[in-house]
């Protein structure tokens, strides 16, 4: 495993953890939230992160990480119910309307989480932002989603394929 | 907000976090990424050296995720977008095919014919380009089917299932139209372990005989079955084996006689509608919480651990009664009960048993000679009650008039119901049983908030409901909050009209009252 080695001994049970962002912020967060990630679950479990020591992530800035672990936090207590079967309808709302808002960002931001979520490997948060972009996209035509999506103006070759597919799915542009 | 830690590391090494695994795993290599954000040249969509923004930049499989979540039309349509989505569109997981989502319902002019051909050569085009691979969901809901040669659904529908139901499936919902049950359900498609992955199983009207082959289903949460052929023996032996079913759903399956349900521990919902031929619904699914039945009065029960259903919808003849008497012992855990009983000729008694729990009671109740004001017994059956909602379905024959006989309207000494909150009548009429337990519930219900008399219903005669009306507002009148009603949806030029008998009711501490009558009298 080429899991940072630990320098103080500390095992998974560790309550903090901390994380150092691309740009050498370091975060210190609990174990539970940071482990919503698989890949530093592996790492937590091993015993990195603790005490002096820090994860590095040199994938994610500190703006970005900021903002997954305002997700991590909100979301370590249900996940450790294992997905909250026996949350309340109140709890749930909450969280809901937690996730409403922390996807009204720009989309360079979305970006950067999109790639944060897939690297530390957090489904939830994939997942929330994968729909919200696919929210973005939904009811658009192909030259609009490329302008959503910022895609350069497509070359005739491409325009050829584009206008090739639209009279084979025509039904879909109705 | 997290805030970052003060940074007493700055010169420590970097190390990344799994290197080996990281590079391998994932498309994207950890410096590809930096660089991608900083705007340098890229080759991820259509094969072509492009100049990165901020959204393409994103490797493919994220960008095949986005897809995935989008519904099949849009799916659909975006694939042309680029590379990513037009791969992603060929192993697109979800495929939901009906008249809606093929973009058929928009052409009114269209025949019947013509909209079946249509429907089967999307339906067979989508398939046809589509890698076999990745299909959670294969849904096909048909209107009508047609076996007009040439454009008939059942033809294909074998080979339809064949592409969709590989391993990895997860729900599939077939919808055929009501009188074509001729279809065979190709259940061995599950056999052989493909089944294992399958959660939800919907099927409407066809031949589904599962033999011993098809073996487990350990992933089967839910099974809905409408209008389907399948014996009784095929389904004990189907359930047997779907140790993990959390819904179970019956409707309109004439040949079971005796629905017999094994121990299923995760089994919480079992709806029954409309099983013409059953007699008797035996199970032993000890954590059953919601139970729906619809049927006849003499289908007979026997269901393990009653007491831990919270939730009952009875509709039956006769199921008033039957609430009143024999639910609280046997079911006496109850939050929500709704009955609906179209004929219902006895009266509700009084007894002694109670739901302590029982918030909610939606009473849909019809029955010539029923007497309404019995209903109050379920205010002493139920203490805890805060909801109670009542529809009257005998509106047409139902009772004497209260402007017939104004005389003598029944009243019980001073009683207190201090739960309840909310009272919807609807179809709210002058039946003078109903009208002396409206003046009993907003005598007695002290901390009633809202009540509505809902008189809108189409069907009634334009004196009757004119009366009715009138029956409304003497209640709103009488309960002497005139000043308060902020929610009038009509009045007539009667309202002066009073009944001398609910005159004298005291103020509450209700704050609207809603009352509903047709537009011709507002």
């Amino acid at each position: 495993m080429a899991a940072p080695e630990s320098g103080d001994g500390n095992n998974g049970a560790a309550r903090m953890v901390t994380l150092i962002s691309s740009d050498n912020t370091r975060f210190e967060v609990e174990a539970a939230a940071a482990s919503l990630s698989q890949t530093l679950q592996l790492t937590i479990l091993d015993g990195g992160g603790g005490g002096g020591d820090g994860i590095p992530l040199p994938n994610v800035d500190s703006a970005t990480l900021s903002k997954v672990l305002e997700y991590c936090i909100k979301h370590a207590p249900a996940a450790a119910n294992g997905g909250a079967p026996n949350a309340t309808a109140v709890d749930r709302a909450e969280l809901e309307r937690f996730d409403n808002e922390f996807v009204n960002i720009d989309q360079s931001v979305l970006y950067s989480l999109i790639m944060a979520a897939h690297n530390l490997e957090i489904e939830g948060l994939q997942s929330l932002v994968a729909k919200k972009v696919a929210d973005m996209i939904k009811g658009k035509s192909p030259m609009e989603i490329r302008r959503t999506l910022g895609f350069p103006d497509p070359t005739p070759e491409e325009q050829a394929e584009m206008n090739a597919h639209m009279l084979e799915y025509g039904w879909a542009y109705e | 907000m997290p805030m970052p830690i003060m940074n007493h590391s700055m010169s420590r090494q970097r190390q990344e976090l799994h290197p080996q695994t990281q590079a391998s795993n994932r498309s994207i290599a950890p410096q590809a990424e930096r660089n991608i954000s900083r705007g340098q040249q890229h080759e991820n969509f259509l094969g072509h050296q492009i100049k990165i923004c901020a959204g393409p930049s994103l490797p493919e499989e994220i960008w095949s995720h986005i897809h995935s979540l989008m519904p099949m039309q849009d799916a659909a349509r975006v694939a042309c977008v680029s590379k990513a989505f037009l791969h992603s569109w060929r192993c697109h997981p979800d495929l939901s095919f009906t008249e809606e989502t093929l973009g058929l319902n928009k052409n009114a002019c269209v025949t019947k014919d013509e909209t079946a051909k249509i429907f089967t050569s999307r339906v067979d085009h989508i398939l046809r380009k589509h890698s076999g691979i990745g299909i959670k969901t294969f849904k096909l809901n048909v209107a009508s089917v047609y076996n007009l040669k040439g454009h008939c659904h059942l033809d294909r529908l074998d080979w339809w299932l064949q592409i969709a139901i590989k391993p990895g499936i997860e729900e599939i919902s077939l919808s055929l139209s009501l009188a074509n049950a001729k279809f065979n359900f190709p259940h061995s498609l599950l056999s052989d372990g493909i089944g294992d992955s399958l959660r939800s199983l919907h099927l409407t009207s066809c031949n589904f005989h599962p033999t011993v082959g098809l073996g487990c289903l350990r992933s089967l949460a839910s099974l809905h079955l409408s209008m389907v052929c399948i014996t009784e023996g095929e389904l004990e032996r189907l359930l047997t084996n779907s140790f993990a079913l959390e819904r179970l759903e019956l409707k309109y399956c004439s040949e079971i006689i005796c629905l017999k349900i094994p121990c299923l521990p995760r089994l919480s919902y079992l709806e029954v509608l409309i099983c013409r031929r059953l007699q008797l619904i035996e199970s032993k699914a000890s954590n059953l919480s919601s139970f729906r039945f619809a049927g006849e009065p003499h289908v007979q029960f026997s269901l393990a651990e009653t007491s831990r259903i919270k939730k009952l919808d009875w509709l039956c003849s006769g199921a008033t009664f039957y609430a009143c008497t024999e639910l609280p012992i046997s079911m006496p855990n109850l939050e929500t009960l709704t009955i609906h009983s179209r004929t219902e000729t006895v009266n509700t008694p009084m007894v002694s048993s109670k739901f302590l729990h029982l918030k909610l009671l939606n009473i849909a109740l019809g029955g010539q000679t029923y007497d309404y004001f019995s209903l109050v017994s379920f205010f002493f059956v139920a203490p805890s009650l805060e909801t109670f909602i009542l529809n009257v379905q005998s509106i047409r024959m139902g009772g004497v008039s209260v402007f017939a006989d104004p005389s003598n309207l029944r009243r019980m000494a001073e009683q207190r119901h201090d739960r309840l909150k909310r009272v919807d009548i609807i179809n709210f009429s002058s039946i003078k049983s109903l009208v002396e337990l409206t003046c009993y519930i907003v005598e007695s219900a002290t901390s009633l908030e809202r009540l509505t008399l809902d008189t809108t219903h189409a069907q009634i005669p334009q004196e009757i409901l004119k009366q009715q009306n009138v029956a409304s507002l003497a209640i709103i009148q009488a309960s002497d909050l005139r000043n308060t009603i902020s929610n009038i949806h009509g009045s007539t030029d009667e309202d002066a009209y009073t009944i001398a008998e609910v005159d004298e009711l005291r103020t509450q501490a209700i704050n609207i009252i809603d009352f509903y009558c047709p537009l011709e009298y507002m």
